[in-house]
């Protein structure tokens, strides 16, 4: 679960109580644009909300790389992907991002990095394929275990994208390079969320209509035991690398976290180099253990972190 | 950018008296409580005409008299929007011009409702004579119609609306598109700025200004205090004095007067609010916590070059780093803060802004 910084006290108002079609994270913008049924507003992360103008009819948003938007006519069939303009949000009839393939198949809230020229397209439960933009040439695809069908998909950094399930607040981090799935983690269910790629922060849109701000670490669930690396006993006072790793509760790393060490016995057996270090972005934090001079006998290694 | 309002004058058109004779047309006019003979229908062309420096309009009036409708030539002053002049006009302003504006060498253009050209017209009547320029959209590949359009004859460009888009056509030989843009919301007028610019107003109040040479968009914004029961919005712009006059058309009083208003605009900094400082980074004791906050126009333009000023309220635990933080484009200013432990503070974000102050 990411861990929630804050909540707006003003609720966003949904256009004829209808769930929103969209939101997306402008970098420009430092903001949100929300596809409100039919108008299309600027949302700041306060709540503060202002419509500026009607969307066309019969079109619906999607991520694009950057911090950016696109727009595609839902009503045909294959279609055209147009980006969006930064001053009004609309679409800009001839920015076609798509020119040599139509796509035949979407979603709203699909994704389209047209610098890494390719598609991302939420299938079904799980499963996102991926697009050449060039000639439709499936690349690859990411499996989800127990994932759901994602409502949208929006743009991390370079390559990254995170992957949002409405109904049960599923969240995934995958690469669309590679591809793989990096994690998985969870937010409260909300009615649209956007990626803030500027402060790296999950921003969901509740039915509640207010908004609210998670960190991209995950809330820490389990810190498991210390244990050396390569797998081996320490010889005498060489000393020997010792790992612990801090998840969530879906096993996501739990970066920036200080972990305190300490030897238990009385009196210690060797030394440890830290008392203290920060986990890094796969939740790992490691220190070096120095045995003692004769090499018989047990030390406990603890770790602890702060939460 | 945004929009600074400078003035409004309301009402702008001062309707006639009834003179207590009831005729058979329009009798609605001057039922009680209404004591007016005369209603607006609509402003139908509005411009600055920079040659006479007023702004014109003609407007169709239902009248009580016969034959139950009057088109008038309106001329305000262009600096405060005081009632100058008003002079019957050729029906033909109405039925044939569709929407005139001002254009390149000062004059004026209007696209048609009996054709697809785009002539050069005489500010007076609106009449296009031998000799005027003028232009066939139609004739192009693919062929257009405009209601609206902004001729800039010096770059040999034309940017028009037909419904949905702003368009802009380089004429300097085989006409072709250049660009497009999307409106916001159905147009309310067009006008010339320049030769690069254009201002567009929307039937619900949003006004944009476009580099219609590129085309891009480069400003979106509102007129102030958008009223629901405003009927359509008009703008043009004062190419003297640099600022955008806007015809509010409302509908009339319980007494029939009326309660359409001009409002002139400079595309200044105008700042409609601040947003609550929310936290973008992890709180913890000892980490520095970012908070931002946005100024923003009225439609959520960011504001920049002002300074914000943060505060940590009384009583205080933590510190704050960045007390002073300056706007940047998109309005947000950014504030650091360390709390020394857990706990609970308030920090108070302000800025001051100067009534009146540009860029």
């Amino acid at each position: 679960m990411f861990e929630q910084i804050y909540t707006s006290t003003k609720a966003v108002r949904f256009e004829s109580g209808i769930q929103p079609g969209g939101l997306c994270y402008l970098a420009s913008w430092d903001a949100f644009f929300l596809l409100n049924f039919n108008k299309v507003d600027k949302v700041f992360r306060d709540g503060t909300q202002i419509s500026m103008g009607n969307p066309i009819s019969g079109w619906a948003m999607g991520n694009r790389q950057g911090g950016r938007h696109c727009w595609f006519p839902y009503s045909i069939s294959p279609i055209d992907c147009y980006g969006a303009d930064e001053i009004t949000g609309q679409y800009n009839p001839l920015g076609i991002l798509n020119p040599n393939w139509k796509i035949p198949a979407w979603r709203a809230g699909d994704y389209v990095d047209d610098v890494a020229g390719v598609f991302l397209h939420s299938v079904s439960a799980g499963l996102i394929k991926i697009f050449r933009l060039a000639d439709g040439y499936e690349v690859g695809q990411v499996l989800i275990p127990s994932g759901p069908l994602y409502d949208s998909i929006a743009y991390v950094s370079p390559g990254q994208a995170f992957a949002f399930d409405k109904e049960s607040g599923k969240v995934a981090l995958i690469d669309y390079l590679t591809p793989t799935l990096l994690w998985q983690s969870k937010v409260a269910p909300f009615a649209a969320a956007a990626f803030d790629c500027r402060h790296h922060l999950v921003v969901t849109l509740g039915t509640d209509g207010k908004i609210r701000i998670y960190l991209c670490t995950p809330v820490p669930a389990s810190l498991s035991a210390p244990a050396f690396s390569p797998v081996g006993n320490p010889y005498r006072l060489a000393g020997k690398k010792v790992i612990t790793t801090l998840t969530g509760d879906m096993g996501e790393p739990c970066q920036d976290y200080w972990i305190h060490w300490e030897l238990l016995g009385t009196p210690p057996r060797g030394s440890l180099l830290k008392d203290k270090s920060k986990t890094d972005a796969q939740g790992q934090a490691e220190n070096f253990y120095f045995g003692p001079v004769d090499t018989g006998g047990e030390e406990t290694i603890k770790v602890r972190v702060i939460v | 950018m945004a929009l600074y309002p400078i003035s409004t004058k309301s009402p702008c058109l001062a309707y006639h008296r009834w003179d207590g004779v009831l005729r058979p047309y329009n009798q609605w006019l001057v039922k009680p409580p209404r004591i007016y003979d005369e209603s607006l229908s609509s402003l139908n062309h509005f411009f600055y005409d920079p040659g006479a420096d007023k702004l014109v309009g003609y407007a169709v009036f239902s009248t009580n008299a016969w034959p139950g409708w009057a088109v008038w030539r309106y001329e305000w002053e262009a600096v405060s929007g005081a009632f100058l002049n008003r002079g019957q006009a050729n029906i033909f302003a109405i039925a044939w011009a569709n929407h005139a504006g001002t254009g390149s060498y000062g004059a004026i253009y209007t696209t048609w409702k009996s054709g697809y050209v785009i002539s050069q017209v005489k500010s007076s009547n609106l009449s296009h004579a031998a000799g005027m320029w003028e232009i066939d959209p139609w004739s192009w590949n693919p062929q257009r119609i405009f209601n609206f359009a902004v001729v800039n004859r010096e770059n040999k460009i034309i940017a028009g609306v037909g419904s949905w888009f702003l368009e802009t056509w380089d004429i300097s030989g085989t006409p072709f598109l250049k660009g497009q843009l999307r409106l916001p919301q159905p147009l309310g007028y067009l006008a010339y700025e320049d030769r690069k610019h254009c201002w567009v107003i929307t039937q619900k109040g949003l006004i944009a200004k476009a580099n219609y040479q590129i085309p891009r968009w480069e400003m979106l914004s509102s007129v102030q205090n958008p009223s629901s029961d405003a009927v359509n919005y008009l703008c043009a712009f004062d190419t003297k004095r640099k600022c955008l006059a806007v015809f509010r058309q409302r509908p009339d009083g319980p007494d029939g007067a009326c309660q359409c208003q001009l409002e002139f605009y400079y595309p200044l900094y105008r700042v409609a609010g601040l947003t609550t400082p929310v936290p973008v980074s992890r709180m913890r004791a000892g980490d520095r916590v970012r908070f931002v906050s946005h100024l923003y126009g009225d439609t959520g333009e960011g504001v920049a070059s002002y300074l914000m000023y943060g505060e940590i309220l009384e009583p205080a635990s933590g510190k704050l780093l960045t007390p002073i933080s300056g706007a940047e484009l998109n309005g947000g200013a950014t504030f650091r803060y360390r709390a020394i432990a857990a706990g609970m503070d308030t920090l108070k974000v302000s800025a001051t802004i100067t009534d009146g102050e540009g860029a």
